[in-house]
């Protein structure tokens, strides 16, 4: 929470006070193309966060998330094979998390017979979790309503930034080695535009798992030559040189047991302190929480 | 100067406190049964999709399959809801119900049994005629209800409430407003007589307390509930969902408690129910420990604060489901 209130606390003295919205309409991408990795990762622009591609951040890398106790029991638990169960292999990247990987966004704005905005759709990140922001002051719907990958999300602008809020998230991760999120977990999302750079920053909170607010933030710069996203459509994808979003859970390994979970069980993570070996740190502070967000923090290692 | 015996209690003091609370804690095992959520929230209905429905806030979860032929309704809620299920079926449909299925004899399944059975031919109106409705359950529930008997001798669920038509076969079919509908028996779950409910062209899965997402899983070890049953459960269950494109959507679940779910809910509810299953095997199988240690070694570390619940809290659940790896 406190560093929402930071980060609002700067968004006010940046954006000029008359700037009620701004246009986020159209493509935008991912800057400064990095890695090719059989040609998949040069389809999207990386940069700073070029450790969370490909394979994926270290595991036991907990390093700056402010979780609990519980939290980090899940994260030891997570054992990356799981993503070989066929039950697994479709999940989409969610809400929580999405931003942060490969994603070139085509956001789009529909109006209604009065041409107010009546909602955003932001399509193009990892498995197409394409985000509604409704924009007509609608209540979220009930705890009853089915949880997605995308979440609900209601939206406003306020002085210049789009402000969002998503509820209704599956169970999910907010790091791609293990970092739990739990389907009551909500998301504030701040869409900020400044000439061609569309900065969307957020912040997850979630009761069950985290001791304090996660923020992150991604630099997207404007595209109007349009960008590659996943296409569900075969045809489009081929003509269109996109990428085909369809997945089908197929089994990857063949195991003797028909329904196996993967997992550590406490105390035999194998990989424990061996990313805080590889750059010589304490095994705690791979091992997360709150005080390891800070900058402080590196005064005690 | 102490006395022999007091030597004795002294150094077997470790030994006769063990011995105590295995003897409390086997008799806690006979008592710990687990109770659902509070009834909690408005009534809401939620069309699901195809011919079924969701009428949310009368306790259990009640689902509704509806069209030209009538009304086919799998539980009934609480006791004292009934005449809210009711009104709720008769916004979604005018045709009389025809059928009911009780998922179990958990008290929020079949709470409403009673209001519904004496509708006039199944009429929502009151205006109907003819038969009255033909209420399903595996007989291990009817048995149940017929036989339970309150302190005084009293019978605890009144005839008119029991189950018409108790099926033994593992699995029985029929067609109804053209679709096929399975009712499945899982043995051993939250007890003996669970039956899971599958809408095939609705394609609506509706749980009852096999599966939930409102806290850890309700096991009945006096009814014949099992963990290792509920995780067979689960994945028979999984075997029944087929996600749509990206692991969302395509078959939907009504759970006995909580928001409608799809395959990826299930999945990360077997998978913890797993990670557990294991977790307890290690501590009691493989190291031994009493249920004092495992209560202290937290094995639901990772779930406890979101599960927990006042009537069914994380110690509830591990003193119940103790006994099953001894």
């Amino acid at each position: 929470m406190f560093k929402k209130v930071i980060f609002l606390a700067l968004l006010c003295q940046v954006v000029p006070l008359n700037a009620q919205e701004s246009d986020i309409v159209g493509f935008w991408n991912q800057p400064a193309p990095g890695l090719s990795l059989g040609g998949v990762a040069a389809l999207f622009g990386f940069s700073e966060d070029a450790i969370e591609r490909a394979d994926g951040p270290p595991v036991v890398d907990f390093l700056g998330i402010p979780l609990n106790e519980e939290a980090l029991s899940r994260a030891l638990a997570y054992d990356s094979a799981i993503l070989g169960v066929p039950e697994h292999v479709c999940m989409r990247h969610p809400s929580t998390y999405s931003f942060w990987g490969p994603a070139n966004l085509r956001i789009a704005a529909q109006l209604n017979e009065n041409l107010d905005i009546i909602s955003y759709s932001v399509g193009g990140t990892f498995r197409r979790a394409d985000r509604t922001i409704w924009m007509d002051g609608r209540d979220h719907p009930s705890e009853h309503a089915p949880h997605t990958w995308a979440g609900y999300t209601s939206g406003q602008w306020e002085n210049g930034t789009l402000v969002t809020k998503t509820t209704h998230l599956k169970w999910g991760w907010i790091r791609r080695n293990g970092v739990p999120s739990s389907d009551q977990a909500t998301v504030y999302t701040y869409y900020q535009r400044n000439d061609d750079v569309l900065t969307i920053t957020w912040f997850v909170e979630d009761p069950h798992y985290l001791t304090d607010t996660y923020m992150k933030s991604a630099d997207f710069i404007i595209a109007p030559q349009g960008v590659t996203t996943a296409s569900f459509d075969l045809e489009a994808a081929d003509t269109n040189n996109g990428v085909f979003a369809e997945c089908l859970n197929r089994a990857e390994i063949a195991r003797p047991e028909k329904h196996y979970v993967p997992h550590y069980l406490p105390g035999e993570n194998p990989f424990i302190g061996e990313w805080a070996n590889d750059i010589g740190v304490p095994i705690d502070a791979t091992l997360g929480g709150e005080e390891t967000a800070y900058p402080e923090y590196r005064d005690q290692l | 100067m102490i006395s022999l015996s007091m030597q004795f209690l002294i150094k077997a003091r470790p030994i006769l406190l063990s011995l105590i609370f295995a003897v409390l804690s086997t008799t806690a095992f006979a008592q710990v049964i687990p109770s659902e959520p509070p009834v909690s929230g408005e009534l809401e209905i939620i069309h699901v999709q195809g011919n079924v429905w969701l009428i949310a806030g009368v306790g259990g979860n009640v689902a509704v399959q509806a069209s030209e032929q009538g009304v086919f309704v799998v539980d009934t809620g609480a006791n004292g809801f009934g005449e809210d299920v009711i009104s709720a079926i008769a916004k979604i449909s005018d045709r009389p119900i025809r059928y009911i299925v009780n998922t179990s004899i958990a008290d929020q399944h079949i709470g409403g049994n009673s209001d519904l059975a004496i509708l006039p031919g199944g009429s929502t109106s009151g205006a109907g005629r003819g038969a009255r409705i033909n209420v399903i359950s595996q007989e291990n529930v009817l048995f149940r209800m017929s036989v339970s008997r309150g302190p005084n001798g009293e019978q605890i669920h009144p005839q008119l409430s029991w189950p018409t038509d108790g099926y033994y076969e593992p699995q029985r079919g029929q067609i109804f407003n053209g679709e096929a509908i399975d009712i499945i028996h899982m043995p051993n779950a939250y007890s003996d007589g669970d039956s899971v409910v599958y809408f095939r062209g609705s394609n609506v899965l509706v749980s009852g307390d096999v599966f939930t997402n409102t806290g850890l899983p309700l096991i009945d070890y006096s009814q014949g509930g099992s963990l290792a049953g509920t995780i067979d459960a689960l994945d028979q269950m999984l075997d029944i969902t087929i996600s749509d494109d990206l692991a969302e959507g395509g078959t939907y679940i009504i759970p006995g408690h909580g928001y409608i779910s799809d395959e990826a809910d299930l999945v990360e509810y077997r998978d913890m129910t797993y990670i557990i299953r294991d977790r307890l095997q290690k501590l009691i199988v493989e190291d031994g420990l009493n249920l004092r240690q495992v209560l202290e070694a937290r094995p639901l570390l990772g779930w406890e604060s979101r599960y927990n619940r006042p009537e069914w809290t994380v110690n509830m659940f591990l003193e119940a489901v103790y006994q099953e790896f001894q």
